[in-house]
C-alpha cells in the first residue's frame, strides 16, 4: 500500500463525519456567538441588524436571567444533598449480596431510561391539587401538607427539582456501582479480621476508594444542571410566571415565543461559553486534587 | 463488600422501590380508568372495567402509533448514521498517527462540552432559510451528527485497546484502510459501538427541542411532540387516554432496556461520563 494511498482513504474516512459536523455543530455554535451583536426578529428573509451589546445588557437587566441561574444552583446543589446520598444508597444494596438485587437494581433504574416528556407529563398529572400526591398526603392524615405542588411559585422548582432526582438516582446508581464493584473483595475481608465494622469499612474502605467516580459525579452534576430543558418545559414550561425557568427554557421562550432572537443568542452564547469554563475548571480541579493526597472524599 | 443488616436492609430496598415504581403503577391503572373513577376512588382501586378503549383513543386520535413510528424513523437511521460516521473518524484517530489527530480529538470533544440548546437559534434559521422544515432527511442528519461527539468518544477510547500487530498483518496481506475498518477492526469494536448505539438510540427517540422548532406538520410528530400536543387539545378532560399514551410511548424503552439490559445500563454510565 502506498502512501498517497492510504491519504486518500484516511481523508474518505475521516471527511464526512468532520464535514457534517461542522457544518450543524461547530458553525451553528459560532453563528450564536456572531448573532448575539445583532438584532433579528425570526423573519427568514429579513437581515439581522447590528446592535452591538445591546442584547447582553437587556440579558442582564432581566431580573428572570438571574434567577435561572439560581435555578440552575438548585439543581447543582439537589445533585449533592440528594442525589449522591440515595443514588449511593442504592448502589450499595444492588451490589450487596442480598436477594432480589436484581429486580431492585431495575426497580430503581427504569426511570431514568424513560422518555422525559412521558414522565414529566405523568408527574405533572400526579402533582396537581387533585392528583396523586396530595391524595396520598389525605389518606395519611397529612392534609395539611396538600399543596398545589407546581402552582405555587415559590414551591414550584423546588418540586421540579425533586423530580428530577426521582428521574435520575438510578443512573446515578449504576455509576456508583460501577465503582463499588471495581474495589476488590479481599480488603474488606483484611478488613473484617482486622475487627472493622460495616460503618468503619464504608468510611475508610468504600469512600476513599471511589473519589475517582465522586469527581466523575460532581462535574456530572454541574455540566447536566447547566443542560436541564426537557424537564421544565414539559412539567411548567418555566412557569408559574418564570419561578421555574433555567437558561434554556429562557433561550426558548426568548427567541421562539417572543421573537427574541438577539437575545435569545445572547443567552445562548453565555451557556457556550459557561459549559467550557466550567468543564475545564471542574477538570482542572478534580485532576490536581488527585495529585494532593487527601484523605476522605470531597464531592 | 459490605455486610448490611437484613432487615432494615429489606425495608429500605422495598421502600425505595415502592417510590420508583408506584407512581408508573398508578399511571397504568389510571390508563384504563375514567375521570369518575380517578377522581373519585381511592389511588389503590383497581380500574371497575379495564377500559382499553382508552388506549384505542391514545392510538387513533392522539395518533400515538404513527408517533412512535417517527420516533423510530428518526432513531434507527440517526443511530445508524452515527455509528459509520463515528466509527471512520474514530478509526483515524486511533489507528493512524497524524499531527492533525490532537486537535481533532479536541474539536470532536468541544462538541461534549457545548449544551445542543444554545444552536437552537442558528440552527432554525439556516433550516427556515433553506425551507428544509418537516424534513426527515434533514432531521436524522442532525440527531445523527448531535450523537457524533460523545459515540467518537467511546469508540476511539475502545479501539485505541485493539493490537497494532492486526493492521500490520493486514497490511502486508493487501488489505486497504477502508476493508480494514470494516472488515477486520469493526467487528472487535463491537461492545463499544453497541454501547454507543443504544446511547444515541434512546436520546433520539426521546428527544424533544428538535422536533419542536424543526417540525409542523402534525404527521411528522415523535412521542414528546404527540403527547405534548395530545394533553394541550384535552388537559385533563379525559385523563384516562392521557394516561395511556403516557404508557405507551414508554413502552418500547422498556422492551430495548429489558431486551439489552447489560448493555443499556453500560450505556447510560458511559454516557454519563461522557464529560
Amino acid at each position: 500500500m502506498n502512501k498517497q494511498k492510504t491519504y486518500g482513504a484516511i481523508a474518505i474516512l475521516l471527511l464526512p463525519g468532520l464535514l457534517l459536523y461542522t457544518i450543524a455543530f461547530i458553525y451553528p455554535a459560532i453563528q450564536t456567538v456572531y448573532q448575539s451583536f445583532f438584532d433579528w426578529n425570526g423573519i427568514f428573509n429579513v437581515p439581522l441588524t447590528f446592535d452591538g451589546m445591546n442584547n447582553y445588557k437587556e440579558m442582564l437587566d432581566n431580573p428572570n436571567f438571574y434567577r435561572s441561574l439560581k435555578n440552575v444552583g438548585l439543581f447543582i446543589v439537589a445533585s449533592f444533598v440528594l442525589i449522591l446520598p440515595i443514588a449511593l444508597s442504592l448502589a450499595l444494596i444492588v451490589t450487596s449480596r442480598m436477594r432480589g438485587k436484581r429486580f431492585f437494581k431495575v426497580a430503581f433504574f427504569i426511570p431514568s431510561i424513560l422518555p422525559l416528556t412521558s414522565v414529566g407529563l405523568m408527574w405533572q398529572f400526579l402533582l396537581k391539587s387533585d392528583g396523586l400526591v396530595n391524595k396520598l398526603l389525605e389518606m395519611f392524615g397529612l392534609g395539611g401538607l396538600t399543596h398545589d405542588w407546581l402552582g405555587e411559585p415559590a414551591l414550584a422548582i423546588y418540586t421540579v427539582v425533586i423530580v428530577n432526582a426521582w428521574i435520575y438516582c438510578g443512573q446515578n446508581m449504576i455509576i456508583f456501582a460501577s465503582g463499588l464493584v471495581a474495589i476488590p473483595d479481599d480488603i474488606y475481608e483484611a478488613a473484617s479480621l482486622d475487627g472493622a465494622n460495616g460503618y468503619h469499612k464504608l468510611m475508610h474502605i468504600t469512600l476513599p476508594l471511589m473519589k475517582e467516580i465522586f469527581k466523575v459525579f460532581a462535574v456530572l452534576a454541574v455540566t447536566q444542571s447547566i443542560r436541564v430543558f426537557g424537564q421544565i418545559y414539559v412539567i411548567t414550561g418555566g412557569g408559574p410566571n418564570g419561578a421555574t425557568d433555567v437558561p434554556t427554557t429562557l433561550l426558548y421562550n426568548e427567541a421562539f415565543k417572543f421573537n427574541n432572537f438577539g437575545v435569545g443568542n445572547s443567552i445562548g452564547t453565555f451557556m457556550i461559553v459557561a459549559a467550557l469554563v466550567v468543564t475545564v475548571v471542574m477538570n482542572f480541579l478534580t485532576s490536581s486534587r488527585s495529585r494532593t493526597k487527601k484523605k476522605g472524599v470531597q464531592a | 463488600m459490605i455486610k448490611l443488616k437484613r432487615t432494615p436492609l429489606y425495608v429500605f430496598s422495598i421502600l425505595a422501590a415502592v417510590i420508583f415504581l408506584y407512581p408508573l403503577l398508578y399511571s397504568f391503572f389510571a390508563s384504563l380508568k375514567d375521570n369518575v373513577e380517578i377522581y373519585n376512588n381511592s389511588v389503590f382501586s383497581l380500574p371497575d372495567i379495564w377500559r382499553w378503549n382508552n388506549y384505542k383513543m391514545a392510538l387513533v386520535d392522539a395518533n400515538i402509533s404513527r408517533a412512535i413510528l417517527n420516533s423510530f424513523i428518526y432513531a434507527i437511521p440517526g443511530t445508524f448514521l452515527c455509528l459509520v460516521l463515528s466509527l471512520m473518524v474514530a478509526f483515524v484517530l486511533s489507528r493512524y498517527k497524524l499531527r492533525m489527530n490532537g486537535f481533532l480529538y479536541n474539536y470532536f470533544a468541544i462538541g461534549l462540552m457545548i449544551p445542543v440548546f444554545s444552536l437552537m437559534i442558528p440552527i432554525s434559521k439556516v433550516v427556515g432559510a433553506l425551507h428544509l422544515f418537516n424534513s426527515y432527511p434533514l432531521m436524522i442528519v442532525l440527531y445523527g451528527v448531535f450523537e457524533m461527539p460523545l459515540a467518537i468518544f467511546l469508540i476511539t477510547g475502545y479501539m485505541k485497546g485493539i493490537s497494532k500487530e492486526l493492521d500490520e498483518s493486514a497490511i502486508i496481506d493487501g488489505c486497504g484502510p477502508i476493508r480494514m475498518l470494516f472488515r477486520i477492526i469493526a467487528p472487535l469494536t463491537m461492545p463499544a459501538v453497541s454501547t454507543a448505539g443504544i446511547l444515541s438510540f434512546f436520546d433520539i427517540y426521546n428527544d424533544l427541542v428538535w422536533n419542536v422548532i424543526l417540525v409542523s406538520d402534525q404527521n411528522m410528530n415523535n412521542i414528546s411532540m404527540a403527547l405534548m400536543s395530545f394533553v394541550g387539545q384535552q388537559g385533563s378532560s379525559q385523563l384516562g387516554p392521557t394516561f395511556a399514551g403516557i404508557m405507551l410511548t414508554i413502552v418500547p424503552t422498556i422492551v430495548v432496556y429489558l431486551l439489552f439490559q447489560e448493555r443499556v445500563e453500560k450505556g447510560l454510565s458511559a454516557g454519563a461520563v461522557k464529560e
